[in-house]
């Protein structure tokens, strides 16, 4: 922003602004009015009139001694989910870049990124026959003289299993993010350090990844808000009893208690709760950001 | 003076009779205005109207319903006969897919219709807000002889409609207790080919199990996810899961967290480290366990009595017509008679809007659907009857029919007894069977024809060894355990029912799989007493215990 520009000559731009922010205010901030149904015994025909029960959703939650796993299996699967979503893509997305083919670069980067528009009730059933017992992948690997893995049945294994699955349906899309910003990166960077004598490997390590941080960060920050969300289509699609021990998420496990029981109340104290949690990881990482890397969005 | 007092009135009483009538000639229904005080007796409750009376309707849409001729939501015989017999034009407000959603909306806006079809939750949630109407007047007046004796006969389960002794819902009751019981299923064609009679005992069950999972591939005992298969094998063990049961104390217990489920968890988990349950049905839907049997994988399955439904007529036109299973009865341990589970079973309640201006039109129509099942056999036609029976076009009218639970018992005893005289050769007067003709005309395609689509009828109630069949007995010896919970769910169970049950689940399925020891079955029914059980058993013993 230019600094000579003073608040004063700024007005029309804020005037712009201000649609946008009553709009927001409307459809954002008014609704915020129905948090009041999770201390309420919230009865449909009463609406917000409902009796007041203070924090008795919250202790009713909390007390149900299948709900606190729920918190540490979400953390546990979106946290990888988020690690191996940044990894993934900005590996494939500086391979990609390498490709000296353009057309191969294309088809690669299409191939990739098909997964992704598929909806997740379709991909479970394609899942469900890849990973069952006779399913491809343990045919192949028997035929290799490894064990069978029940990907889907095994408490122990059914995390990774959303986890790799989740980061495979997902990654083409990360990519072409990366690749965008890639494409942003000065050339005449490259062609200094190639006449400085670097390597390929060293132009990504010194160049490249650099300059893709800002991208990353932001890409980070964002995905932060939605930590405490694991994917409730992709588990709810995939899970089984046998495997809540370590795959029953927040929202699954919200979703049987909340939804089908018509529990509102509760279902919105969950809410509530997990907006808190969220708001307070991306203060914290973003701060943390700031201060640690230097990067901001703004 | 005293003289004069009653001939006021007399007097009075003969003016209110005949502005009542010039009221009902005038302006057909208003004079009963807000139902909730006066209601007239009626001359006639069958008769028409003069000018015709509106009253509103919400719906849920229905996949079964297979519409003829253009007929629509709108548009069927059942609307078309409130209009031609009572003058009673039935509009719907909205007809949605998601009845449950939009009906919590509709409540919220305090926009209702005149009469519609709740759950016990929501009938509470209606009642606490003052939506809905008390129906006792309406309901002396002019309910017809047959609904008032339903209210008699099961009076218990009307009871549930009640808030401070007055009637605000209407249950809509059931088909009846006799399509609640469970069988074993096993297949013909392989029974046959192996030498088996009808299973005595358990180890028969399993031995015929093996056997064809042996000979002919697949795996002995499907499951699945929710373990439903156990859940009804349990009976064997003398174990009612699911339903309220009287414990040795006296005092009412959950029946999935008795001695005996541990007992029947002790063998289930045996069998399955045998390899006699499925060994994949941790991850086996309902769904695909069914495709299972239907790609005929295995041969034996305990279910309940609408298996000839779902899945065998895909099973048999996969397969041909001698893939039919015939239901057996469960053997016990003990060689005892099995004891059943029946559970308190009503389809929702017809309630009305406190703003209805002609609850006397809303009884003249559930009058008329009792009136089709019952009284109109051989008054009415045949054919007028079937289309308005036909094509689940009942379904339509899901808000405002009431339903005789000893529909499904006497229907057994029509289409056998019919079915039986067409078996043996003798003329069959179809006239007397009124609804039911669609069932004894599917029976005799199946045995003429193997049509597929007729052998679930024939399994249900044709045959010698028909579900219904073995089910009379059951009814007719009262072999059955009935749920304590005689009504609808306590606070506790409304809002952690189904945890608590997951819970159980769970823990089973751990058992199952060898992950725990059979005595973590005593911590899981200390988990369970901790989530929520402990609240629940109480609220039961307050409620339905002794």
């Amino acid at each position: 922003m230019n600094k000579r520009l003073g608040r004063k000559n700024m007005w029309q731009y804020y005037a712009m602004l201000i649609p946008g922010v009553i709009v927001t205010f409307i459809f954002c901030y008014i609704p915020l009015y129905g948090v009041i149904i999770a201390f309420e015994n919230y009865n449909v025909g009463k609406g917000f009139a409902s009796p007041w029960v203070g924090l008795q959703n919250f202790k009713y939650l909390f007390n149900q001694p299948t709900f606190t796993r729920t918190i540490w299996n979400t953390l546990y699967m979106s946290v990888w989910k988020l690690l191996l979503g940044i990894v993934v893509p900005v590996a494939a997305a500086i391979l990609l870049n390498e490709m000296r083919s353009n057309k191969l670069k294309r088809f690669y980067q299409t191939l990739i990124y098909i997964p992704n528009f598929l909806s997740w009730i379709i991909m479970a059933g394609v899942l469900m026959d890849i990973l069952s017992s006779g399913g491809a992948i343990n045919l192949i690997l028997t035929s290799l003289g490894l064990p069978a893995v029940d990907f889907l049945g095994n408490a122990k294994v059914f995390p990774w299993t959303m986890i790799i699955s989740d980061v495979w349906k997902g990654f083409g899309y990360g990519t072409i993010v990366y690749l965008a910003a890639l494409t942003g990166i000065d050339p005449t960077l490259y062609e200094s350090a190639m006449l400085d004598g670097a390597t390929r490997w060293q132009q990504i390590r010194k160049v490249t990844i650099p300059l893709l941080m800002p991208t990353i960060i932001l890409m980070t920050v964002l995905s932060l808000g939605s930590i405490l969300n694991a994917g409730f289509d992709q588990v709810y699609n995939l899970y089984s009893p046998a495997v809540w021990e370590t795959g029953d998420i927040i929202d699954t496990y919200v979703y049987r208690l909340g939804i089908q029981q018509a529990q509102y109340s509760v279902g919105a104290a969950v809410g509530l709760f997990k907006s808190v949690v969220s708001a307070f990881l991306v203060i914290v990482s973003y701060k943390l950001a700031d201060k640690l890397a230097g990067y901001r969005i703004l | 003076m005293r003289k004069n007092f009653k001939k006021i009135i007399a007097l009075a009483l003969t003016l209110v009779l005949a502005l009542g009538m010039f009221g009902c000639m005038a302006k057909p229904g208003t004079d009963t205005a807000s139902g909730s005080g006066r209601v007239e007796p009626p001359a006639d409750i069958w008769a028409p109207y003069d000018q015709t009376v509106t009253i509103t309707t919400m719906g849920e849409e229905n996949s079964g319903t297979e519409f003829q001729n253009g007929d629509d939501y709108g548009n069927n015989p059942w609307y078309r006969a409130y209009k031609e017999r009572f003058n009673i034009d039935l509009q719907n407000k909205w007809i949605s897919n998601d009845y449950g959603t939009k009906l919590n909306l509709a409540i919220a806006d305090k926009d209702i219709a005149d009469v519609f079809y709740v759950d016990s939750a929501r009938l509470t949630t209606l009642y606490e807000a003052g939506l809905i109407m008390p129906l006792d007047e309406v309901f002396e007046s002019y309910a017809s002889d047959t609904l008032k004796q339903y209210r008699k006969d099961y009076a218990d389960t009307w009871e549930t409609g009640c808030f401070d002794g007055k009637l605000y819902g209407m249950p809509q009751m059931n088909y009846g207790i006799i399509d609640q019981f469970q069988y074993i299923w096993i297949r013909q064609d392989w029974m046959q080919e192996c030498g088996f009679d009808e299973p005595k005992t358990m180890d028969d069950v399993i031995e015929i199990a093996t056997t064809f999972a042996q000979k002919y591939g697949g795996y002995a005992l499907p499951e699945c996810q929710t373990l439903e298969n156990f859940y009804r094998l349990a009976l064997s063990w003398g174990a009612h899961p699911g339903i309220w049961v009287e414990q040795d104390d006296g005092t009412l217990g959950y029946g999935t967290i008795q001695p005996e489920m541990k007992e029947a968890l002790a063998q289930y988990t045996e069998w399955y480290q045998q390899g006699i349950v499925n060994p994949e049905f941790t991850t086996l839907n309902w769904d695909k366990m069914m495709q299972g049997m239907i790609n005929g994988e295995c041969g034996v399955i305990p279910f309940a009595q609408w298996f000839g439904y779902n899945p065998l007529p895909d099973l048999i036109k996969n397969q041909g017509p001698d893939a039919i299973f015939y239901p057996y009865e469960i053997p016990t341990q003990d060689g005892s008679p099995i004891m059943g589970s029946v559970t308190f079973n009503n389809n929702g309640y017809v309630v009305i809007s406190k703003n209805c201006q002609n609850p006397e039109a809303v009884m003249k129509i559930v009058n008329f659907y009792v009136y089709t099942v019952n009284d109109a056999v051989g008054v009415e036609t045949n054919e007028y009857l079937s289309s308005l029976h036909s094509f689940n076009y009942p379904n339509v009218v899901r808000g405002t029919r009431i339903i005789n639970p000893m529909n499904d018992y006497n229907q057994f005893l029509q289409v056998k007894d019919a079915f039986d005289r067409y078996l043996a050769g003798e003329d069959v007067d179809t006239s007397a069977l009124g609804t039911n003709l669609s069932k004894y005309e599917s029976c005799v395609n199946w045995v003429t024809s193997q049509d597929p689509n007729g052998v679930g009828d024939y399994l249900q109630q044709g045959n010698d060894r028909s579900a219904y069949g073995i089910a009379k007995q059951y009814v007719d010896n009262e072999q059955y355990v009935q749920d304590a919970k005689w009504g609808p769910d306590t606070p506790t169970l409304q809002a952690a029912g189904s945890t608590l049950n997951d819970i159980l689940v769970e823990g089973f399925t751990k058992i199952i799989i060898g992950e725990k020891p059979i005595d973590y079955f005593d911590e899981l029914v200390q988990q369970w007493y901790q989530a929520g059980g402990e609240q629940a058993t109480k609220e039961i013993n307050e409620t339905y215990g002794n």
